[in-house]
């Protein structure tokens, strides 16, 4: 095949030492941005990519690309070991990563996300070299009522499954939806719930809400007395206790493979993005896996699961930016300023005006992959050294952390303030068993669902029909409510037998 | 108190609610208007928040004894969740934080971290002063480093210029 | 042991202040990095032009700071005004702008209350194109009026600004037709959504959908602008020549910065963007191959500029009853 010969011609160029090298300090610098909380990928990137530009394209590009997943890889670690997600696909992460480390297994956990990541990405990029611009196309299927469909099944799935009372858990997600309204409409530039405040007229950030509501309502139960929520390892944890044996290996392999598959799919479709991809894997596994019963709970399917398919989802976000010259994310957004800096504009013409161009991007990411997973791999033993520090200590790290972090998301005093006031909403809201990561998608993911929803009405003057008139919409709420209602069908059934003994 | 957090998301939803429906609108010339996803999430709290509300009203009838609530996040701290000392020990991050803001602001971000961590090691953990400083310097280093030198973030200067 | 954690402070601080001397001898702006505001997400013409001149100031070392794009959309640009606004110091914040966000100023009322924007300078004239998707049945602008007229608001126009609003509300008053229109975030996104038909037409500018048109992904029906445009949109006709003369736009591109901005502040970044304009890749990757022409204003020539132009702007927009 044609596209094999030009993939192989990529990689003879990527092998040279330079190129390699390149690559790894790419993967290292990005697993460091990724593992700060506060700055994400899209900062990271755009703070890197100068750099690239005194190299050659071809390595400037392999070290990009080893920036990019390197933050993909990065954001697990803070999330695992202090329960700040380091950007918002890291969230389902943190659920089932910080619960192994409070069991002192921190580096199952890392392992597990290691592994899954390069599952994820590797499969993202298998199918971006054999499909490419066809993938684009079944993306371009999505359009504002099918986007809408696609997160209405993310949002009310969140309250549903995340925690014990669905009750408190659908709350918790109208509560990030309102949050989500605060500031400037999309849609008509009307300032809404500002309370005439300039700070929240721009809307509420997200990753000092994150930081709260995770890492700093973390610290407040650190400080009771008698809480357990960080134990202190008595022994030292040695690398060899990290590494999977043979049978955890094989239970997180058909989660991430699954995952990996579904991420992708949703890495591609405008406007979705690795969130989405995360949380649906996330709940796919808790609702076809082996071990559901122990999600949340400290389960390696967890992190696998959310992982392997934000990996996915990020190289996904690379197929429209290809094929079409459209971001499919920010950071995408990003690589595109630094193509356009080489003289390269991303088109459908792309793969015919410039081959060895894409195919050397293409097998750079083959590249850029396998060195995280080794850089990723070495990292380890340095982290858990990190966890040996006592809680006594632990404590004012993290909310000094917390405090740096959420200021340097917008540089404003206004996001600290609101960070520490998410964090004391956050320590409540767990105690009387509402659930936290709900308000977190649930804000993320509803300013996209706004505005497709009003979108497609607009499109169609005002007709709800709209939603029920395009198959794959229709498909996806059919879906979505054969999902809600199959639990209290089964109880009903469960009630009516019973009743007959 | 989880009669009085129900409370709370019925007043703040029905806020919504009333600005959605009065201020933003909607639906505007036959379109959704800015009020439109709010209205609708407001409803949906509401109902939700009032079931709460119900069936916490209800426990608490069951059994008045025992305040405890049924969930409770972390099991361990239940045992003496009502003493005052409990209740606001948790709150003592916040406080630090609060601190810490006004600290940046008028001293700058190295001093002003100097001063959370030793302070916070030395009086709340209760090191011995030469540990408390030995743990403060490398996390004044770490964040020196990394936020001010390597990735730039510019916070504000205080009484000493950096 | 109190006094010795009290010497420790006194220690903390001495060393402070001596950094403080230090430090304060070299602080010529910029001291801190700089933020670029795009009011409009990622993949959008602001945006596009925006990461362009990152990119050539930090390549020719224009400056000695880290400049940062920060993307802000929603509101037709007045998510992104009221992120500059929030800003406590105004010298570290520029955003990019168009005639379009100016007409959003006065229609969203983003303007700071504290004042008019720090006009910084103007960078290019840039031309506005009606957009149709490749295997749509309308080949030209005239296909399109035939069937908006035998099926009133039944087919949409994907716009990202009020000025691409105001276009659209032009031609519906001049043709007397009615056309309906959806709001996206930015050009991208409505490319996605005329590529895959769920949407029937869409406002660019030519360099937001250059690359479509010469992947013959896309087809441009007509040109809001005086004359022809150059290659590849050199078939579509004026709206002058399909007999509509009242519907010409052009807009300008521009860099402002937030109310009450140092004078220092404002001079220094006009000759840094006077640089950036006089570069060979400004020139060939972004003039020439995005079609746009080239005018570039310094700070005080632009401020007269802009004056002139809002107020043109606005009195289209009040004579459509759009304001």
């Amino acid at each position: 095949m044609n596209n094999f010969e030009l993939l192989f011609q990529g990689f003879t160029v990527a092998f040279a030492l330079p190129n390699l090298i390149a690559a790894l300090l790419g993967g290292i610098l990005g697993i460091v941005v990724g593992a700060m909380p506060g700055i994400g990928a899209v900062t990271g990137v755009s703070l890197l990519l100068p750099m690239t530009f005194k190299l050659n394209p071809t390595t400037g590009i392999i070290m990009l690309a080893g920036i990019y997943y390197g933050n993909m890889y990065g954001g697990a670690y803070s999330a695992t070991l202090m329960n700040i997600p380091g950007d918002s696909p890291a969230v389902m992460t943190a659920l089932d990563g910080y619960e192994l480390t409070k069991q002192g297994k921190p580096g199952k956990s890392l392992f597990a996300g290691n592994v899954a990541s390069f599952i994820g990405g590797s499969i993202g990029i298998i199918f971006l070299t054999i499909f490419g611009p066809l993938l684009a196309e079944v993306g371009l299927k999505f359009g504002p009522a099918e986007v809408a469909a696609l997160i209405f099944l993310a949002l009310t799935s969140i309250g549903w499954l995340l925690g014990d009372d669905p009750v408190k858990g659908l709350i918790a997600s109208g509560i990030g939806v309102l949050l989500s309204t605060i500031g400037i409409d999309g849609a008509s530039g009307l300032p809404r719930f500002s309370f005439g405040n300039m700070n929240l007229i721009s809307g509420i950030s997200f990753i000092p809400l994150v930081i709260g509501m995770f890492g700093f309502s973390q610290v407040m139960e650190m400080m009771q007395p008698g809480s357990s929520t960080h134990a202190e390892p008595a022994k030292r944890l040695t690398l060899r206790e990290s590494f999977l044996d043979r049978s955890e290996m094989k239970r997180i392999l058909m989660p991430s493979l699954r995952s990996a598959l579904l991420g992708n799919f949703i890495g591609f479709l405008p406007g979705a993005g690795g969130t989405t991809g995360s949380f649906l894997a996330y709940v796919m596994e808790k609702k076809v896996g082996k071990n559901r019963a122990q999600m949340g709970k400290g389960a390696i399917e967890g992190v696998a699961a959310s992982e392997a398919a934000n990996n996915a989802a990020a190289v996904g976000a690379f197929v429209p930016l290809l094929s079409l010259g459209i971001p499919g994310s920010a950071t995408t957004a990003v690589l595109l300023g630094g193509l356009m800096m080489w003289g390269l504009r991303p088109g459908p013409l792309l793969f015919e005006s410039d081959p060895t161009f894409v195919w050397g991007l293409i097998s750079s990411m083959y590249i850029g992959n396998l060195v995280c997973l080794v850089a990723g791999m070495a990292i380890i033993p340095f982290l858990m050294s990190f966890l040996r520090i006592p809680t006594k200590i632990m404590a004012p790290i993290i909310v000094i952390i917390c405090i740096v972090g959420s200021y340097s998301v917008n540089n404003n005093m206004f996001d600290v303030w609101f960070m520490i006031f998410a964090g004391i909403g956050a320590f409540y809201l767990k105690r009387y068993a509402f659930p936290i990561p709900p308000v977190l998608l649930a804000f993320v993911l509803a300013p996209r669902f706004e505005i497709s929803v009003r979108q497609a009405l607009s499109i169609s003057n005002g007709n709800a029909m709209v939603f029920l008139q395009k198959p794959i919409a229709l498909g996806l709420l059919l879906f979505t409510f054969a999902l809600l209602l199959a639990p209290v069908v089964m109880k009903i059934v469960a009630k009516i037998k019973k009743s007959y003994k | 108190m989880e009669i009085l957090l129900a409370l709370v998301f019925m007043t703040v939803s029905g806020y919504w609610l009333q600005q959605g429906l009065a201020v933003y609108g909607f639906y505007v010339d036959g379109k959704p208007g800015s009020g439109f996803i709010p209205v609708l999430f407001s409803i949906l709290v509401m109902i939700l928040s009032a079931i709460a509300l119900v069936r916490a009203v209800r426990t608490k009838r069951a059994a008045p004894s025992k305040a405890t609530p049924a969930g409770d996040a972390s099991p361990t701290v239940s045992a003496d969740i009502d003493s005052w000392k409990t209740r606001l020990q948790p709150l003592i991050p916040a406080a630090i934080a609060i601190v810490g803001i006004y600290a940046i602001t008028y001293l700058g971000v190295v001093v002003a971290v100097a001063l959370i961590a030793f302070c916070w090691v030395r009086f709340l953990s209760h090191y011995t002063v030469v540990r408390s400083f030995l743990f403060s310097v490398p996390i004044v280093l770490f964040i020196y480093v990394v936020f001010v030198w390597w990735l730039r973030v510019p916070f504000p200067r205080g009484v000493f210029g950096f | 042991m109190k006094r010795i954690s009290v010497l420790f402070l006194c220690l903390i601080v001495g060393i402070g202040s001596l950094f403080a001397a230090a430090q304060a001898e070299q602080a010529t702006y910029p001291d801190q990095p700089i933020e670029l505001v795009v009011p409009a997400s990622a993949g959008g013409g602001s945006d596009i032009m925006a990461r362009l001149i990152v990119d050539i100031i930090q390549k020719n070392n224009f400056s000695s700071q880290t400049i940062m794009v920060v993307n802000k959309p929603g509101g037709s640009s007045a998510a992104g005004h009221s992120y500059v606004n929030s800003k406590p110091n105004p010298n570290y914040t520029l955003f990019t702008a168009n005639t379009a966000h100016v007409l959003s100023m006065n229609i969203n009322k983003s303007k700071s209350p504290k004042g008019e924007f720090t006009m910084i300078a103007n960078l290019a004239m840039d031309n506005v194109v009606f957009v149709t998707s490749a295997d749509s049945p309308y080949k030209t602008f005239d296909d399109a009026l035939a069937a908006i007229k035998a099926n009133p608001k039944a087919l949409t126009v994907g716009t990202a600004d009020n000025l691409d609003k105001l276009c659209v509300v032009q031609i519906n008053q001049e043709a007397g037709v009615d056309f309906n229109t959806v709001y996206f975030n930015s050009a991208g996104e409505i490319s996605t959504a005329l590529l895959g038909n769920h949407v029937e037409f869409g406002i660019f500018n030519p360099g937001e959908c250059i690359g479509l048109v010469e992947g013959g992904k896309l087809r441009v029906l007509a040109a809001f602008s005086p004359t022809r445009l150059a290659a590849p949109f050199e078939a579509a006709p004026t709206f002058a020549e399909l007999g509509y003369p009242g519907v010409e736009f052009q807009m300008s591109r521009s860099i402002m910065a937030g109310a009450g901005m140092s004078r220092e502040a404002q001079l220094y970044w006009s000759d840094v963007m006077e640089k950036v304009c006089a570069t060979d890749e400004w020139k060939q990757n972004y003039i020439e191959k995005d079609g746009l022409e080239d005018l570039f204003l310094n700070a005080d020539d632009f401020t007269k500029f802009n004056t002139e132009s809002e107020r043109k702007i606005v009195e289209a927009a009040k004579s459509i009853g759009l304001l």
